[in-house]
């Protein structure tokens, strides 16, 4: 006779949830975190206090879908690919990152009141994928190109760098700002890299006092009793220790057998940083920038020989540095001819707000500029270039996908019609799903509405009604609380962020609604760590 | 339409009500997920043992279901002990079964079972459903009190004390008086009930849960003298 006893097939400390469980429970996760985030979305949409987990209590201000997700603490598979989604659209495009995970939010919803009536989820996804299908062509046929008028696309970019700022705190001065990003990206000459383009944060002032400066700046210090400011610079950017009487392994020792041996080890290092700084000036370099310390004694040498020495340029200083001036970073000094130095026309010191930093004006890169952001509190200063990084993100991805649609839940209330009409043609149960899906399209400026407070029903119902007799250009105008024509208000989006929001949206949705089991594996037992004993 | 849909049935009216009222309950249950997210709380991958929500984790690694501890159970609605409108589903069954005889018993035992509550109503000449009765029975008490509410004694006490009854409450005492037994049976709930209440009362330190449950025993002690007279007459 067969034991009917449980059979232990997984692993002690494993867990295993089936069918209804476990996908009720990825639809509660998922959906819990798309209403997270939907307050955020659009202008009207309000930001969220992020207070951090760990001991130092900082707060962080944010409107960016990415920033909160990543805030919070999330273990459930569902939620992590959510958030996951968000961080890939933060990373390729820079925006758009709430409506990514709001769309994959009100599929899943859709998707949980189909499978309910009894739908198989397979049958979702293949009505799905040809909803998506359908609405990407759509979304490519309404898009505008104006790549080759130059007037034009900077119209076209002023418009997507005031629609992207919009929902940001930078909203009250979004002229301006949308004015600084285009000019910043601009400069870049469709080279794309932002690298270039730095942010610097300055406490105090208000944000209006933030300006764009051409040249580079560095926060740090000349050198004591060393030349305040030189013209026609040479740089030599350098990655090598300056300070040699500091031990760098950790438990070595010396032993001398007599106090005049310790005076001569003095001696000899001495000796060794004159060799090292002789040969760096052999380099015939008049600035020299180390990432690391200088110590006094090289530092004296460098002012006698009338060189600027500038100590510990952090990491990304000197990357930017190196890029900027067009330098190498070297970390030995034996081949003068070898290394390529940096060039700039002067470098100064300047005073913004309280401090004073490095202004490196006339860099080999002429692409280089920097923008200076000031704020009343830290948590504006964060927010503010998380705003305006999304921004140029977005500026220097249109530059190379120049073509635009139009925002204000036009590109939505477009894709979701033809993503209807092909519903109506298309035979079987498929074509419930694709109603769900051109439903839950719809829902992106409903909830653009409810967030401004006007009657989201209403304003839906007349959107709808303009696009089915063809007005395809009508959107959301939440400054009057009706509907209107987007190319008049100047509400356009680079076409290159709605297809990622559609598309990875979709396919995020998709994965989720897959799963039918999940198993969570036993945690690794680990031995217990004596090693601090 | 059947052919369009391979055999596929659009769900039911009553099937629609259904998941309208779960998904209004999730969609509750998100939002609030939504504020403790926020607050620092992490979502775990694992689900509450009773109602399958997702598990949330305090900084100090304690484990809430917010399901449970904050909304109304699903379930509980449909559990006798804790809410009289089950309860009085169950006890009407019970009479339906019991007693094929009686024409009015008859009469409901023909109609559709789920329908038994609004039967259940004509039966009782009320004028509109099972709402009205459970109001009626614990007069005074407010409406939130369902979840310490009077079971299937509270029935009787309505249908002597209010006024709605009008003339089958006679119809109705005759099928009480053909089943003493089951009034033995009834008096023992209400006294169960009240004991239970007591004990709850002892153990809570809720001032609100205290008065509710002050009057769940006065309701009680109400509907146990009725019964008590009902059966003597």
């Amino acid at each position: 006779m067969v034991s009917l006893n449980p059979v232990q097939i997984l692993n002690m400390g494993a867990e295993e949830e089936k069918s209804e469980t476990a996908r009720m429970s990825s639809f509660v996760g998922a959906i819990a975190i798309g209403d997270l985030v939907k307050s955020t979305l659009g202008p009207k949409g309000m930001d969220k206090i992020l207070q951090s987990s760990s001991n130092n209590e900082t707060v962080q201000v944010t409107n960016d879908g990415a920033t909160i997700l990543k805030a919070i603490g999330v273990d459930n598979p569902a939620a992590k690919v959510l958030v996951d989604i968000s961080k890939v659209q933060d990373d390729e495009v820079g925006d758009g990152t709430t409506s990514v995970v709001v769309l994959a939010c009100e599929l899943l919803k859709e998707a949980e009141s189909l499978v309910s009536q009894k739908l198989h989820p397979q049958t979702v996804i293949a009505g799905w994928r040809k909803a998506v299908d359908e609405a990407r062509r759509a979304l490519t046929e309404s898009a505008k190109d104006h790549g080759k008028d130059a007037k034009k696309f900077r119209e076209d970019l002023m418009n997507i760098a005031r629609t992207t700022l919009s929902s940001k705190i930078l909203t009250q001065h979004k002229d301006y700002f949308a004015n600084l990003a285009v000019d910043a990206v601009l400069r870049l000459k469709g080279s794309g890299n932002l690298d270039a383009i730095q942010l610097i944060k300055k406490l105090g002032g208000n944000l209006r006092d933030s300006y764009l400066d051409e040249g580079f700046l560095l926060d740090k210090k000349i050198g004591v009793n060393q030349p305040k400011r030189l013209e026609n610079c040479k740089i030599l950017i350098a990655n090598t220790p300056m300070d040699t009487d500091k031990v760098k392994v950790f438990g070595t020792r010396v032993r001398v057998d007599a106090v005049s041996k310790v005076a001569e080890l003095e001696l000899a290092e001495k000796e060794k940083m004159k060799d090292k700084v002789d040969k760096i000036i052999k380099h015939g370099c008049t600035v020299f920038i180390n990432r690391q310390l200088i110590y006094n004694y090289p530092e004296q040498l460098f002012a006698d020989a009338g060189v600027m020495a500038i100590e510990h340029a952090d990491f990304e200083g000197v990357e930017r540095l190196a890029l900027v001036t067009g330098g190498e970073i070297t970390s030995t000094f034996d081949c003068p001819e070898k290394t390529k130095l940096g060039h700039c026309d002067t470098i100064e010191e300047v005073m913004i707000g309280e401090d004073k930093l490095l202004k490196f004006s006339g860099v080999a890169l002429g692409e280089a500029c920097t923008i200076i952001l000031r704020g009343a509190t830290q948590q504006i200063l964060d927010e503010a270039d998380r705003s305006l990084h999304d921004a140029l993100c977005v500026l220097s991805q249109t530059v190379k996908e120049t073509r635009t649609v139009y925002g204000g839940g036009c590109s939505e209330m477009l894709m979701a019609e033809a993503v209807s009409q092909l519903a109506a043609k298309t035979p079987g149960k498929e074509a419930i799903a694709m109603e769900a899906f051109a439903r839950a399209l719809r829902m992106l400026p409903t909830i653009l509405a409810d967030n401004a407070g006007y009657d989201s029903a209403d304003l839906v119902a007349q959107l709808r009604a303009a696009h089915t007799e063809g007005k395809n250009t009508f959107g959301l105008d939440m400054d009057q609380g009706q509907i209107g024509k987007m190319d008049d208000l100047g509400i356009t989006e680079s076409y290159q962020v709605k297809r990622q929001v559609l598309v990875s949206g979709a396919e995020a949705a998709e994965m989720i609604i897959r799963v039918d089991n999940i198993i969570k594996a036993a945690p690794r037992q680990r031995p217990r760590d004596d090693r601090c004993h | 339409m059947e052919g369009d849909y391979d055999g596929w049935q659009p769900p039911s009216e009553a099937e629609m009500k259904l998941m309208q009222a779960r998904r209004e309950r999730s969609d509750k249950i998100s939002k609030m997920m939504g504020d403790y997210l926020l607050k620092g709380y992490k979502m775990l991958g694992s689900t509450c043992r009773e109602c399958d929500t997702i598990l949330l984790q305090t900084k100090q690694g304690v484990n809430y279901c917010i399901a449970c501890s904050e909304l109304d159970s699903d379930a509980d609605k449909d559990n006798p002990v804790t809410n009289p409108a089950a309860a009085l589903a169950l006890a009407r069954e019970r009479e339906i079964v019991a007693v094929p005889s009686t024409p009015d018993a008859a009469h409901s035992q023909t109609s559709n079972q789920r329908s038994l509550l609004h039967n259940s109503s004509q039966f009782q000449d009320a004028p509109s459903g099972h709402a009205e009765i459970t109001s009626t029975t614990v007069p005074g008490a407010p409406q939130a009190v369902r979840s310490q509410g009077v079971t299937a004694s509270g029935f009787f006490a309505g249908s002597a004390s209010s006024q709605n009854q009008g003339g089958t409450g006679d119809g109705f005492w005759s099928i009480g008086r053909e089943r003493a037994s089951d009034g033995q049976k009834y008096v023992k709930e209400l006294l169960d009930k009240m004991d239970w209440a007591v004990a709850e009362l002892r153990a809570t330190r809720n001032v609100e849960y205290s008065i509710q449950l002050c009057q769940l025993i006065k309701a009680s002690a109400e509907a146990l003298s009725s019964v008590r007279a009902a059966l003597d007459s």
